[in-house]
């Protein structure tokens, strides 16, 4: 690789890379890439500059010949992207998808830097809550645009404790393998979210008789550069967006969101697969049908419409659309593969069920065999998991498997196994910690 | 890391080899597996077996490839998921002999019988 003028190369060289461009681009993009700028000043990548370029980003790109002239690639700007965050567990790093060890979920409410990550796309670059809008449209009465500033001063502001989760939590074990990212237990969170309903904003635009569901958007972009394309577009039935625990927020524990997790504005809507919780939010539109935007059609979030056999083929079109989340606890303490000396000690953890309440926790030793009921307190309030605990005893040295099985207020409680489904969605089997004794 | 029996058991129980194996931490200065390349190496996590060049270039030029080497799939659902990415998602056709040596490489590596998994 060619040396850049004011650098050591690759590693020590991004402050010079970025002065180098600076002080003159087309110069710049002729000695480093043998890059020519046609008379639009977009890039003209010659053969061996694009190979160079593609080499440094590890890849070919699709979009070059939109490239700007002095245009330096991301990928080149080398940050964290966990930046912000502490011991999540990277999946996936474009897009970035992140998850947290259950250990580091002990927390009643999950502190921001421990919520879990999941992006379509690649993140806006402009989140400044000053100058951000939301569109209200669609099947409305009044369509409306409003800032932030206008969502604090029109509507009841509001903070609540939500439960987010993936839709895809616990997809790394099915078997055979479902694609896509590969979750175990971490992508979920129940952090403190301030902002305004979304069913007062909706009231105040006015839904029309004829609407049957919302179609959310964000300033995410598509992977490809195209900017034709969403990267995710999703939406819930209307009567589902009308009730009282969804949120429109500006407000992610008491500060401002996580770029990750969708600043300055997003949608939080507990309890239904994550994805229904559009980030970097910029627009909601009612619609008279399903709404079909990226995310919504093919496969995307939907499960057989009968049980199948692992592996089986299932024809797209019986597919349906995933609404409330499962039944589900987490073990947060003991974290797995602990070792001991003690014969006792305490177990804790959350619960959950999608528009539901919990109505009981509890924890096994002995492979199911036989149960102990867990302490379980009550949500803090609707749409907020629930905290449980329990002090167990183990009869001699050796190792367990510390299991907690929680059932909901409708009767569920969690399989012994998992339903399999060819996207790997919905896997609320019971959580398992390996515990040395002795 | 091959976990052979998972096909004869439908209820997974959890050894504690396999729950530590599921608590690998991608982020952290963990070494890299024998199998793995490692994440620093050119072709980030993807194992570095033939194909792995072709394979990363053109799965690497929009999302990292940690999203492929997290997979594990037949060579028909590997061709069947390319086909979803072109019609779907933007990705130009992958021309012969390239996309042969692709899913060669991904069917030999990246199969449900995840060899290379966790990386």
């Amino acid at each position: 690789m060619k040396p850049v003028n004011g650098g050591e190369g690759r590693s020590g060289g991004k402050q010079g890379l970025f002065e180098f461009f600076e002080k003159d681009p087309e110069k710049a993009d002729a000695a480093f890439f043998g890059r020519l700028p046609n008379k639009n000043r977009r890039g003209f990548l010659k053969g061996a500059g694009l190979a160079t370029m593609g080499a440094m980003v590890g890849g070919s790109i699709p979009f070059s010949r939109n490239m700007p002239s002095g245009f330096i690639p991301v990928a080149l700007a080398n940050e964290d992207v966990l930046t912000g965050k502490d011991g999540l567990t990277l999946l996936n790093d474009r897009p970035v998808n992140a998850e947290t060890p259950p250990h580091l979920l002990d927390d009643a409410i999950t502190p921001t830097p421990r919520h879990f990550i999941r992006n379509n796309g690649v993140v806006p670059e402009n989140l400044d809550p000053a100058s951000w809008m939301l569109t209200v449209d669609g099947l409305v009465d009044k369509p409306l645009s409003l800032s932030i500033s206008d969502l604090k001063s029109r509507f009841d502001v509001v903070t609540m404790a939500l439960t987010v989760e993936c839709g895809g939590n616990g997809r790394a074990f099915f078997n055979p393998p479902a694609s896509g990212n590969q979750w175990t237990y971490g992508a979920v969170a129940c952090s403190e979210w301030t902002g305004v309903r979304l069913k007062d904003v909706l009231a105040a635009a006015g839904v029309k008789s004829n609407v049957v569901y919302t179609a959310h958007v964000g300033a995410d972009t598509h992977l490809s550069g195209d900017p034709e394309k969403l990267p995710i577009s999703r939406g819930m039935p209307i009567e589902k967006a009308m009730t009282d625990n969804i949120l429109i927020a500006f407000e992610m524990n008491g500060g401002a969101l996580h770029p990750m997790n969708g600043a300055p504005l997003r949608l939080v809507v507990p309890g239904w697969p994550g994805s229904c919780s559009q980030k970097w939010l910029t627009r909601i539109y009612l619609r008279d049908i399903v709404h079909d935007g990226p995310k919504m059609t093919g496969t995307s979030y939907k499960v057989p419409n009968r049980p199948v056999a692992p592996g089986e083929e299932v024809d797209k079109k019986d597919f349906n659309i995933i609404e409330r989340m499962p039944v589900k606890a987490l073990i947060t303490s003991p974290e797995t593969n602990t070792a001991s000396g003690a014969d006792a000690m305490q177990v804790r953890g959350h619960a959950w069920s999608g528009d539901r309440t919990i109505e009981k926790v509890d924890v096994s030793i002995d492979f199911g065999a036989t149960w102990i009921s867990a302490d379980l307190d009550a949500p803090v309030n609707d749409g907020a998991w629930q905290n449980w605990r329990a002090d167990i005893k183990f009869p001699m040295a050796g190792y367990y498997e510390v299991w907690a099985r929680a059932t909901d207020s409708a009767g569920e409680a969690q399989p012994f196994a998992i339903a399999w489904n060819p996207k790997g969605y919905l896997n609320n089997s019971m959580h398992r910690v390996a515990v040395r004794i002795g | 890391m091959r976990i052979s029996f998972l096909f004869a058991a439908p209820f997974l129980c959890l050894p504690a080899f396999f729950l530590a194996a599921l608590s690998f931490s991608l982020g952290s200065a963990e070494p890299a597996t024998a199998q793995s390349a490692g994440a620093d190496s050119e072709y980030g996590v993807l194992v570095d077996k033939p194909g792995v060049d072709l394979t990363h270039a053109y799965c690497a030029a929009c999302h990292s490839e940690r999203l492929v080497a997290q997979q594990g799939m037949t060579r028909k659902r590997w061709d069947e998921l390319f086909e979803w990415m072109v019609e779907e998602q933007g990705m130009s056709e992958i021309e012969e002999p390239d996309r042969t040596i692709v899913l060669d490489y991904l069917a030999e590596n990246y199969n449900t019988d995840r060899p290379n998994f966790p990386y």
